[in-house]
Parts: structure tokens; C-alpha cells; sequence
């Protein structure tokens, strides 16, 4: 009963097992992969990703995605580091990263809901811009020094780095407020439908930017996580993380069109491109031929759909022609 | 959907083929056969065994190697330097690249140690965000070695960086060995510099000045032109307005040259004016050739990969290191002149 309720449907966990045969196979071949060490590394990293993917999935869901992403973290990580050297306590900056994730997906929800500018648009000039803005902020690396921060990436509770369990959290709040509320209802039926969920009477408008404020909150999250990972803040990190970060959440399984997804395969995508991008150095492949490698998961990933409907397709027919000739047989011994 | 999983599970073991394949080639000890064979046999017998002749035998030693971003030429030298001299010592090398991402080179480093590496060389493209790799290090008690760029203030063992300051003496020297050769009289010199967080390109500056400043020439001005070309243009527009009789222009870095070296020569002031690089680019070296700039200093990523392998080998064997700065555990690289032919003078001191 528990599965259903949160539609977690085994059939759609593809990427569970193809994260499960990787962790065997790298288990058996590579030392490396002996030790839990590569694995807190691996789950650090996946909770980045996997924080702001839980915020793309609610985007992807609805039919769009974001593209800032990583310019909101840049911006969001340049003002964090910018508060600490002002003095301000570390707890009021971290609140001041969260507000502004706030300010700036509700702001990228205004520009695709009201000013009706398609989201591959909007969210496109913003990552320039965001950026941008963050130079001007500050063109300057700046190191963190506040142990405390610091410690959020280096520390860890029952032997799994705290930023994975943050992660968690999240992902267990993303799920409830997907499943579980008006908004991520909303976000599903738009998803499948917008001209369908306005006829339902649903506010398409106010349900984006919605989720533009839930994408900028957790991207704020995962950028305080980011931030405590590098110890710097720099403008120009964090670029190309909106296609990591959107390849999580297809390699997930969340359909690009919309209408149906899940926050835990994004989790779990998050960990096998995390495990992936970390295997394959300790392999000794060359840096280009993984960059292949990366982007044949991702092709893959993009066409999981159509390869899962074909194969349907032709189990269908094969059913229906056995059926078919059982009922001829049927017939036939009949008469 | 059994094909579905089908289809995934070849794809993950194509992938792991693929990784297979290429350790065989990389993550094995580069070196000669015997040294490698040797190498492999020692780590099985004993530590203890390997610690008697630690004099000179590095072979069997685990170094990490993590490099900015192997797309430059200049990196790439870096680390076939890196890999000669692993080479050369029969030490097996891990080789990671950043792709100039901050979280990249921490979790790439961090990978590397936790494959039990005996030390880490790094040319990092972040250095504000060396702390956290260092204190990695210092957990699995390994040293680490930064070579060129910057350390972020980091706790690091080693660094090694072109000798800034004495090239930019050398550049110095050489600009007045040829404006005495040109006889020209005029005494105003000015400098365009890097930015500010730039902390190492802006003491070639500093060596310049020093040597100017003795032979009684007069400074005149500096500008910051964020070590780009187009501004490095706007700079020299600037002083040729403000100080026309300036004879001898130093440029920090060989891109704000080449914009100096255009803005002279539509001034039609080609030759008339010295205008001094730093790096070596090829395209300065062309700029050299054409006769619009005087010359450059060039740095050596080669020797600079080499030197850092070399270091991070001794500094894992707990042998002592010599440093030219101790306070900052800094060794300076030498740095050579590209005279006014677009030719390498080592010899030129």
C-alpha cells in the first residue's frame, strides 16, 4: 500500500539497477571501490546535484526546465561569501543565500507565468545575467575561512556525509510537497496538460511560479552545500551544473514532455552520475574519451523513452498475436 | 522491459570494458618493464625493506596528478612533464583533470587520495579552493605539491612557480641592453599590469621596476589591464596621450603586450618603443618576429611538471626539500629571455 501512495512504481526504477550493476561491477574490478572513503566523496557530490534536481524535477514535471541553475548558485555563493567578510553572522548569510534563491526563482516564475517568455528563454538570459551579476558583486575569489561551514562538508552521521543526509531531508519534503499538496498536483496536471489543467481550473500561471520558487529555494540549498564543498566562492564556478543537474533528472526518468516523474530516481541518477564521473578516472580513462562517455549516458537517457515504448510496441503485438492465434486454436478444435 | 534491462546492463558493462581497457594502458606503473615488475614485487614484500634505500629509488611510489584543464597548451606541456619524470623514476602516476570546475578539482583530488596515493601534485585551477584539498591530504597524512598558479592560503608542502620577480629583472636588463644598442636617450618608462588578485603575474612587475629604477630611468605610471589584450591597448593609448616621450613599455603578461604593441604602432611609434611580454605565447613570439614587440620572458610548464613530480616523490619519502623561499616553502622555476629574433637565450641572465 506505502508503494502506491508515493507511486513508486518498480518498473520505472531503471536507473536503480543500472546505479546497482555499476557499484557491483566497480566493486569487483577496483580496489578503489573497497573503501568507503570513495563512496562518501561519491555521496557528497551526488547531494549537490541531487538538491537542486529535486527543485528541476518539479520544473521538468511541469514541461520546462531551468537553465540558470548554475548562475543562481554562482550569484548565491559570491553574496554568501560576500556577507561572511562583511561580518555578518554565518547564520543571517545563510538565510540571505536562501532568500535570495527565492527572489531569484520567483522572479524567473514572473518572466515565464506573466510575461509569458517560453522558460528555455527566460531562464536562458537569466544565466547570463545571474552570472554577470555575480562578477560584479565580486571578480575576486574569496576562500572561506568559518570552520563551522567548512566542517558541513568534511563531517559525518553514521559514516554518510552530512551534506548527503541535508539532501535527504529534502528529498523527503520535495516528495510530500509533489505528492502530497495542491502545488505538486498542480504541477503534475499542468505537465500533462496546461490547455487541460486551465479547463480544470487550475492556475497554470501561479503553479509556475510556484515551482520557480521551489527550483530557486532548493538551489539555494544546493548552493550553501556546493559552497561548504569548494570552501570558495568564485563567479565563475558552478558553470554547465543546469545540464548535470537535468540530465539527473531524465537519467531519473522524469520525462522531458512532463506530466510524470520522480523525485527518488533523481536521487538516484544524481548517485550513478556521481559514480560514474568518479569511476572513470580511477580507471585511467583520458579526459576527453570520459566526456564521450558522459554524453552517451546522457543520449541514452534522453531516448529511454522511446526505446521503452518501441519494445512495448512489440510485446504488445506479440501478445496480441498469441492471444489471437489461442483463440484460432480455440476455434479450430471447436469445429 | 526484461530487454529494457537488457539493453542497460550491456551499456554498463560496455562502460566498464571501456574503463578496464584503459587501465591497462594509465593506471599501471609507468616506467620501464624491470622497474615496473620490480616495483610491483617490492610493495608486496615490506615496507620496512623499502625504507632502507629510500636514498634515490622512488619506484613503487603512488602519485596523484591533477591538472587545471588539459585542453591548454600550456597544461598539456605541463603534464607530459609530469608524466616523463614519472617515467623516469619508475613511479606510477593517477592522472585527473579538473575541467576548470572548482567541485571537479575537490572531489577528483579527494578520489584520488582515497586510491591511497603516497602524494599529490596539483596545478589547480581554483586555488581559493585548496583548503579543503589539504586538509583532505592531511587526514590520509600524504603531502601535497602545488605547482604554478596560486596556493589560496592553503597549508600546503610544496610550490613551485616561475621565478616572477627575477624575470621580470631579466626583462629589465634586456630592455636596457637594447635601448642602449639603439641608442635611444630618453629616460620615462611605464608598466601595465595584471589585476590585483593576480599575486604572482604582479611581481613582474616589481622585478622590472627594481632594475629601471637603479639604471636611473624614470617611472612614469602603472595601469591595470586585467591581463587582457584589448585593455592592455586601451593602457598604452592612455600613456602614449599622458607620457609621450616614454621609450620602454612592460607588459606583465604577453596578451596586454600584443594590445600595446598594436596601439604603438598606430601611433606609427614601432621601434621607437620597447615593448616587453612575460609567458612566451606563440603569438607574442610571431609579434616578436614582426619586429612589433621587443621580447618576452617564457616560462617552462615542462620543466615546471617535472620539478613538481620530482618534489612531491622526495617530499613522500620524508627527505628533505630545499626551498628559495623556506617562510613560504616556495621554489622558484627559472624562466628564460625570447630576444628581439623570436629566438629562446637561455644563456641571458
Amino acid at each position: 500500500m506505502k508503494k502506491k501512495r508515493f507511486n513508486i512504481d518498480f518498473r520505472e526504477l531503471g536507473i536503480l539497477y543500472a546505479l546497482i550493476i555499476l557499484l557491483v561491477v566497480l566493486y569487483a574490478t577496483n580496489n578503489t571501490f573497497r573503501s568507503m572513503m570513495i563512496y562518501r566523496n561519491i555521496l557528497r557530490t551526488a547531494a549537490i546535484y541531487a538538491t537542486c534536481g529535486i527543485g528541476m524535477t518539479f520544473a521538468i514535471i511541469s514541461g520546462d526546465f531551468d537553465l540558470s541553475v548554475g548562475s543562481q548558485m554562482a550569484l548565491g555563493s559570491v553574496v554568501f561569501t560576500t556577507l561572511l567578510t562583511w561580518g555578518v553572522p554565518m547564520i543571517v548569510a545563510i538565510l540571505g543565500v536562501l532568500v535570495l534563491g527565492m527572489i531569484m526563482g520567483t522572479f524567473n516564475g514572473i518572466l515565464i507565468a506573466k510575461m509569458r517568455i517560453p522558460a528555455f528563454i527566460a531562464t536562458l538570459g537569466m544565466l547570463m545575467a545571474y552570472r554577470a551579476l555575480a562578477q560584479m558583486i565580486n571578480g575576486s575569489p574569496v576562500t572561506v575561512t568559518n570552520k563551522t561551514f567548512l566542517s558541513l562538508s568534511t563531517s559525518k552521521f553514521l559514516e554518510v556525509p552530512i551534506l548527503f543526509w541535508i539532501m535527504v531531508v529534502m528529498a523527503i519534503l520535495g516528495t510530500v510537497v509533489l505528492r502530497k499538496t495542491k502545488i505538486g498536483r498542480n504541477t503534475l496536471a499542468i505537465g500533462n496538460s496546461k490547455e487541460a489543467a486551465r479547463i480544470a481550473g487550475i492556475n497554470v500561471g501561479n503553479t509556475q511560479i510556484a515551482i520557480y520558487f521551489i527550483v530557486g529555494l532548493l538551489t539555494a540549498v544546493a548552493t550553501l552545500l556546493g559552497t561548504a564543498r569548494n570552501g570558495a566562492s568564485n563567479y565563475n564556478n558552478f558553470s554547465g551544473y543546469e545540464f548535470t543537474v537535468i540530465s539527473a533528472v531524465v537519467l531519473g526518468g522524469t520525462a522531458l514532455a512532463g506530466g510524470k516523474g520522480s523525485i527518488f530516481t533523481t536521487v538516484v541518477a544524481s548517485i550513478f552520475l556521481s559514480t560514474l564521473n568518479s569511476a572513470l578516472p580511477t580507471y585511467g580513462v583520458n579526459a576527453y574519451v570520459q566526456k564521450v562517455i558522459e554524453g552517451c549516458v546522457l543520449i541514452f537517457a534522453f531516448s529511454i523513452n522511446t526505446i521503452r515504448s518501441t519494445l512495448s510496441d512489440i510485446m504488445l503485438k506479440r501478445r496480441s498475436n498469441r492471444e489471437l492465434r489461442e483463440r484460432l486454436k480455440g476455434t479450430s478444435m471447436q469445429a | 522491459m526484461k530487454k529494457f534491462l537488457a539493453i542497460l546492463m550491456c551499456l554498463v558493462i560496455a562502460l566498464s570494458m571501456v574503463g578496464c581497457g584503459g587501465s591497462d594502458k594509465n593506471s599501471e606503473t609507468i616506467g620501464t618493464p624491470e622497474t615496473s615488475n620490480a616495483a610491483e614485487e617490492n610493495s608486496n614484500t615490506s615496507d620496512a625493506a623499502e625504507k632502507e634505500d629510500s636514498s634515490s629509488d622512488y619506484s613503487g611510489l603512488k602519485i596523484g596528478w591533477s591538472v587545471y584543464n588539459i585542453a591548454y597548451e600550456y597544461f598539456i606541456s605541463m603534464e607530459q612533464g609530469v608524466v616523463d619524470k614519472a617515467k623516469e623514476l619508475g613511479i606510477e602516476l593517477i592522472k585527473h583533470d579538473q575541467g576548470e570546475d572548482a567541485t571537479e578539482m575537490v572531489t577528483g583530488c579527494e578520489n584520488m587520495i582515497a586510491q591511497g596515493i603516497d602524494a599529490l601534485v596539483i596545478s589547480p585551477c581554483k586555488p581559493e579552493s585548496m583548503t579543503q584539498i589539504v586538509a583532505a591530504a592531511d587526514e590520509a597524512g600524504i603531502p601535497v605539491v602545488i605547482v604554478d598558479i596560486g596556493t589560496g592560503d592553503s597549508d600546503y608542502d610544496a610550490f613551485i612557480i616561475s621565478d616572477v620577480y627575477g624575470g621580470g629583472q631579466m626583462a629589465g636588463r634586456y630592455t636596457l641592453q637594447l635601448l642602449q644598442e639603439a641608442g635611444i636617450t630618453g629616460k620615462d618608462y611605464a608598466i601595465i599590469k595584471c589585476e590585483e588578485s593576480a599575486v604572482y603575474a604582479i611581481q613582474r612587475g616589481e622585478g622590472f621596476k627594481n632594475v629601471m629604477d637603479e639604471a636611473g630611468y624614470n617611472f612614469t605610471t602603472q595601469i591595470t589591464a586585467n591581463s587582457s589584450q584589448d585593455q592592455g591597448y586601451n593602457a598604452m593609448k592612455d600613456i602614449l596621450t599622458a607620457y609621450p616621450d616614454v621609450v620602454a613599455v612592460y607588459c606583465e603578461n604577453d596578451k596586454m603586450a600584443m594590445g600595446a604593441a598594436n596601439a604603438v604602432e598606430e601611433a606609427g611609434k614601432t621601434g621607437d618603443i620597447i615593448i616587453m611580454g612575460f609567458d612566451g605565447d606563440a603569438a607574442a613570439v610571431e609579434f616578436i618576429k614582426e619586429g612589433k614587440m621587443a621580447g618576452t620572458i617564457a616560462q617552462d610548464p615542462h620543466g615546471m611538471g617535472a620539478k613538481g613530480l620530482e618534489i612531491a616523490a622526495k617530499l613522500a619519502k620524508g627527505e628533505t626539500v630545499e626551498f628559495d623561499d623556506a617562510a613560504k616553502k616556495q621554489i622558484n622555476f627559472d624562466v628564460y629571455l625570447i630576444d628581439k629574433n623570436g629566438n629562446a637565450d637561455k644563456n641571458f641572465k
